[in-house]
């Protein structure tokens, strides 16, 4: 980022992640709103940002849904991508929320599992919330304080959930699974040796759970999952996490 | 789809201090007005084609569907986009409005560090100012995308 002629600036405030780095983000923007705009990159925070985001993003679902009608001849029978604030599940679903018979899952990030108190999984432990500007589902403390959250990955790093998420939960339009840390690893590393392709261990997420859905399905269905972003990044952290004492 | 209050069901809407609610209205005014406007349109499919590298594939994972045993696996291959990931997507979308607006700078968080990286991306290719807002403890993990 330095290098592109961005300045950093390291947040310490909270867990020191990616919640204290929207929460400084908003407070830069109300000191500074006449020449600045505040590129929020999930579908999250105050509406407009949800929207426009998800519209950005939807570019994903426009073109698979084509590609897979132009190799199959049909739509698939699920949608996979990872869950963090949800802008590359939105994009990867929206085109196909109109069509019932196609199953929407979203994988979050369960951390150390979804029964500790480290995990950043937001259905499926949050509770509804306002918070960053948007009412949604949040993983809250015993008082509706906003728990401190954890995951391997720090993209899905986050206590919330975009409200449109939630919202396709509710209706049941679209259903969204627990991953744990230990299952992402293992399928960054499955991916990365069978199909060459080293995801970034946000999308090992929605891989975990192809790997556990594939199998349960027959051979004439389909399953489209999202690779949101590439692993080079990941690659020392996971050998750390393997316990291989390696930097970069 | 939100209704016009920004709701999606019971969830969303705009819960911010007073002194940012002009600049949601401008933000959200100026996306009315471009986001079907066809000159926008084509200066950013220009981008993303030409720019982002779009479409991203649709691959078959064929030994991986082979070695599961079931449902055949296509995977939509947005890290073969430029900057790695889908956030691209989002960012040229945004940069693009900003730069409409007559915005000059460009504030953002990151987690991963891909968000952050393709804002920068932007700002660079758009000749705008840009500040990324990242927690320690991520410039820690991803220092590659510091």
């Amino acid at each position: 980022m330095r290098l592109l002629g961005a300045e950093v600036i390291p947040v310490t405030s909270g867990t020191a992640t990616l919640k204290d780095a929207v929460s400084e983000c908003m407070c830069e923007w109300t000191r500074r709103i006449s020449d600045t705009h505040y590129c929020l990159g999930s579908v999250m925070g105050p509406h407009p940002f949800p929207t426009i985001v998800r519209d950005f993003q939807a570019v994903i679902s426009r073109e698979s849904r084509a590609q897979i009608l132009k190799a199959e001849g049909r739509l698939p029978d699920a949608v996979l991508a990872c869950v963090g604030g949800g802008s590359n599940a939105i994009g990867s679903f929206y085109h196909y929320i109109p069509d019932q018979d196609v199953k929407l899952i979203g994988c979050e990030a369960a951390g150390r599992g979804i029964d500790t108190f480290e995990t950043a999984a937001t259905i499926n432990t949050g509770r509804l919330g306002i918070f960053h500007g948007m009412k949604s589902y949040f993983c809250q403390d015993e008082h509706g304080q906003i728990a401190p959250v954890y995951s391997i990955s720090a993209g899905l790093d986050y206590p919330g959930i975009g409200p449109e998420h939630a919202n396709l939960y509710d209706s049941g339009r679209a259903s969204y699974v627990a991953i744990t840390d230990d299952e992402a690893v293992n399928a960054f590393e499955y991916l990365s040796r069978v199909e060459g392709i080293i995801p970034a261990i946000e999308s090992a997420h929605a891989i975990a759970h192809v790997m556990k859905l594939a199998p349960t399905m027959s051979k004439d269905q389909i399953i489209v999952a999202t690779i949101s972003g590439r692993g080079d990044k990941d690659c020392a952290a996971i050998a750390r996490y393997r316990g291989e004492d390696i930097h970069e | 789809m939100s209704n016009p209050n920004g709701r999606f069901g019971i969830h969303g809407g705009q819960y911010i201090p007073e002194i940012l609610m002009n600049a949601v209205n401008e933000l959200e005014a100026a996306y009315n007005r471009y986001k079907d406007d066809p000159e926008f349109n084509a200066e950013l499919q220009d981008l993303l084609d030409n720019y982002a590298g779009r479409p991203s594939r649709l691959y078959f994972a064929e030994k991986m569907t082979k070695d599961l045993g079931g449902a055949k696996i296509y995977l939509k291959r947005e890290d073969l986009n430029h900057t790695g990931s889908h956030k691209i997507n989002n960012v040229l979308g945004q940069a693009l409005l900003a730069k409409k607006m007559g915005k000059t700078r460009l504030i953002a968080e990151t987690g991963a560090g891909q968000h952050g990286v393709a804002t920068a991306t932007a700002a660079a290719l758009m000749g705008m100012e840009c500040v990324i807002f990242m927690g320690k403890e991520d410039t820690i993990r991803q220092a590659l995308n510091v």
